[in-house]
């Protein structure tokens, strides 16, 4: 594909820009999910290891995990409603060795501007 | 002359004033001839001179102290008598010489506890910032920065600020941390107003920055790249998050600058605790931001310690100015604290910092998270006319109240719109410009950093107080709220429900003690009772070969006493920093000569000869020079990460653009 006549390597050009704009933002999940903290009772090598162990104890598949501190991790667990979330992280947590605690991490936003009616 | 008594009294006068007479400079030049001196004067309670007043008072009384003559005779300089101050204390005055030199020859008497200029305590004009002032005639909104001046009929909440800064205009060595979306630091109101802050927005997946909007998670640039949602983002990545389509709100900016906008400056608008410094604390970004984030940059903001965080996430220093004040002006809807919050606002609290909280802006339901954790000091929103805000939260959290702004109209120019610093662009930033009746802002978020840059007043003029002082003063130094003068038909509010509670009148159990009074807070507020040593840097950011200037210039005296005397100490140079010849005086220099890190300590000395010690640790370091290909933080909006498909589509059209060869 990539030959002479110039104008034939175009797609050599736009796919990848292509794929890359499709793919540079991580695309939400489908599914309805938790984000949630772990802390793990040690260190793990990288934070798709604390994701597997995660999603074996859960139940439920486990996505975006950062670590954003040593022992802490930053995930989001695909459940099926907040009940599932629920008993999903109550699974976690039921195995010490792997983790410590687990907190269900909420957005903290600024407080919305206020309608013009109620600023009266 | 036939009364041997009154011959006796006047030959002794005439020999007690030879002395003086003789040491009273002649007549000298205009100038000499127009000095003059006033000193406040207190003699040692075991010296001969009170000695001999407690002899000769009668009993019950306090001994009299008139010490002019005495003291004209030793000093070899003619002085007279003022009031009585205090015990023990008195005004002399004195001709020919100034305040500064009688204080000198006065220290120098062993019967002198101190000695201390009388200085002309006046009441502070308004500050000169043009948008401070009421009777706009080129902007809106007319009345200017209502809530800070002086209440008033038409502006019953009206914080008092302007008595407060009669007392205090806020020293630069105490630190409020502005916990928001960053700040735009080139901002007119805020250049030279912020200290070295840091980013915690942390990535929202891996490789994905949507939320930071700066191309990167954690790092050292603070500032606002704006916080702009579209409906793209809506629908996808924060689809459940509550986000709306909107604009950038500049909103760090805007809470930053009534705290601390550069005051009396002619530039732009007033801030509450004048000449206090912010610390940005970046921990929101688009759609605001996750907990683990805010939690990591209060921790941060406080100067306690957090896990250094891994390569992907950057790695925060250790913060060398923590803030003595925390202003979160942000909330999620929980109506319990979570643990996370508690944790976290408890270890803060303990290292003395106040943690100061809006409301929320839910229609008048109950207050949520963080505002509803213990140790804050949580803000509801009151009209110009001291009845609750329609939109600001309550319950018996809220501590106090304060201004929110509100347009008493429903369209057209808002009457009384908190006027703040902000910016124009809609997404990234552009030009810096100012809330007015047009583009308003209102809102809970705005009441808290009145009461953040009023604890930083307090601060300034007692170091001492604890996070619980600070929270109990202001709350004990509230005005009571109005009964009156609200909309016609407005009730009295209510403990908070799931019915939304538009204005009503304000009870001590759902908004709070009272109405922010930031002169009766600062009164209340006092002074030390042992000196405290205050240390401001500036520039914050201190380059290799450079000089800086430490100030200690706005350290506190015990008990209502000043500062003596400075010693300032280089303990530890670091190989790096020198300093300068005079170590004795309210500031000093220091010059760098590499990057590293050094440590001044300054020692003050007050009146009562009591001496507190400070330490401050310096780092010098170049800035960090932008990377070809990194994103540029801070000068616009974000953008991704450079992944591995555009690094292979630039290699391809690199390669076909070379030129080639015939063959």
């Amino acid at each position: 594909m990539c030959v002479e006549p110039w104008h034939r390597g175009i797609p050599c050009i736009a796919l990848p820009l292509l794929v890359a704009c499709a793919g540079a933002k991580t695309p939400p999940p489908s599914e309805p999910y938790q984000r949630v903290l772990v802390y793990t009772a040690h260190e793990w090598p990288g934070p798709s290891e604390v994701a597997d162990r995660t999603a074996r104890l859960a139940g439920v598949p486990v996505r975006d995990a950062v670590q954003i501190a040593p022992h802490r991790y930053r995930m989001s667990l695909l459940c099926a409603d907040a009940d599932a979330c629920r008993a999903a992280m109550n699974r976690i947590t039921a195995d010490r060795t792997f983790a410590l605690g687990i907190d269900a991490e909420g957005r903290v936003q600024i407080p919305a501007k206020p309608s013009r009616d109620a600023a009266r | 002359m036939k009364h041997p008594l009154l011959r006796k009294v006047l030959v002794l006068c005439a020999a007690l004033s030879l002395p003086v007479l003789a040491a009273a400079p002649a007549a000298g030049p205009a100038v000499s001839a127009a000095k003059s001196a006033r000193v406040i004067v207190k003699f040692k309670s075991d010296g001969p001179l009170m000695r001999e007043s407690a002899l000769s008072a009668r009993a019950g009384e306090l001994a009299r102290v008139q010490h002019a003559s005495r003291l004209s005779q030793r000093l070899g300089v003619a002085m007279r008598d003022g009031h009585a101050v205090a015990p023990r204390t008195q005004v002399v005055f004195a001709q020919g010489l100034s305040s500064a030199e009688l204080v000198a020859k006065l220290q120098a008497d062993p019967d002198v506890e101190y000695a201390e200029v009388d200085v002309r305590v006046k009441r502070s004009a308004a500050p000169n910032d043009p948008r401070y002032a009421g009777s706009q005639t080129t902007i809106t909104p007319a009345v200017g920065q209502w809530y800070l001046r002086t209440p008033a009929s038409g502006a019953v909440s009206s914080v008092n600020a302007e008595q407060a800064w009669d007392l205090t205009v806020g020293s630069p060595a105490i630190v409020v941390a502005v916990i928001d979306t960053g700040v735009r630091g080139d901002h007119p109101d805020l250049v030279g107003k912020l200290m070295p802050g840091y980013d915690f927005v942390s990535q929202d997946a891996p490789n994905d920055f949507t939320s930071a909007n700066d191309g990167d998670g954690r790092d050292a640039d603070p500032s606002d790249p704006g916080d702009w949602v579209t409906q793209a983002e809506v629908d996808g990545i924060f689809a459940g998050a509550g986000c709306i389509v909107e604009d950038s709100s500049w909103h760090g900016t805007q809470t930053a600058s009534l705290v601390a906008a550069s005051t009396n400056d002619a530039v732009g608008m007033a801030g509450t605790g004048r000449n206090v410094r912010v610390l940005p604390v970046r921990a929101l970004g688009k759609c605001g931001g996750l907990l683990s984030d805010v939690v990591a940059a209060m921790y941060w903001a406080a100067g306690l310690a957090i896990p250094s965080s891994p390569s992907d996430l950057g790695t925060a220093p250790s913060n060398p100015y923590p803030a003595k004040v925390l202003n979160l002006s942000l909330g999620s809807s929980s109506i319990t604290c979570s643990p996370t919050y508690q944790t976290a606002i408890n270890a803060i609290v303990a290292t003395g910092a106040s943690v100061v909280v809006a409301a929320g802006n839910n229609a008048g339901l109950a207050v949520s998270q963080p505002a509803n954790c213990t140790g804050v000091i949580a803000v509801g929103g009151l009209r110009h006319v001291g009845t609750k805000s329609g939109f600001s939260d309550l319950g018996p959290q809220v501590s106090i109240a304060a201004p929110a702004g509100n347009c008493v109209n429903q369209s057209g120019t808002c009457l009384f719109p908190i006027l703040a610093a902000t910016n124009t662009g809609a997404t990234g930033p552009a030009t810096n410009t100012y809330s007015d009746g047009s583009n308003p802002s209102f809102g809970t978020s705005f009441s808290a950093p009145l009461v953040s840059g009023t604890a930083a007043l307090m601060l300034s003029r007692n170091p001492a107080l604890t996070s619980a002082q600070v929270k109990s003063t202001i709350m004990a130094s509230a005005r009571t709220f109005p009964t009156t003068g609200g909309t016609a038909g407005a009730p009295t509010c209510q403990p908070p429900g799931s019915t939304p509670q538009d204005e009503c009148y304000c009870t001590t159990t759902t908004c709070g003690a009272g109405m922010l009074d930031a002169a009766a807070a600062v009164t209340a507020a006092g002074t030390p009772s042992q000196p405290r040593a205050l240390i401001f840097a500036a520039p914050a950011a201190v380059l290799p070969n450079t000089t800086i200037t430490v100030d200690g210039s706005t350290s506190v005296g015990g008990s209502g006493t000043a500062i003596n005397d400075y010693l300032w100490t280089l303990t530890n140079s670091g190989g790096i920093a020198t300093l300068g010849a005079t170590t004795n005086a309210s500031t000093a220099t220091i010059s760098t000569t590499g990057e590293g890190t050094f440590t001044i300590q300054l020692r003050v000395r007050d009146t009562n000869n009591v001496f507190d010690t400070r330490q401050m640790t310096v780092a010098v370091a170049t800035p960090l020079v932008q990377q070809p290909g990194t994103p540029t933080n801070g000068s616009g909006g974000g953008g991704g990460s450079l992944s591995w498909p555009w690094l292979l589509a630039l290699l391809i059209a690199l390669a076909m653009l070379r030129p080639r060869r015939a063959l």
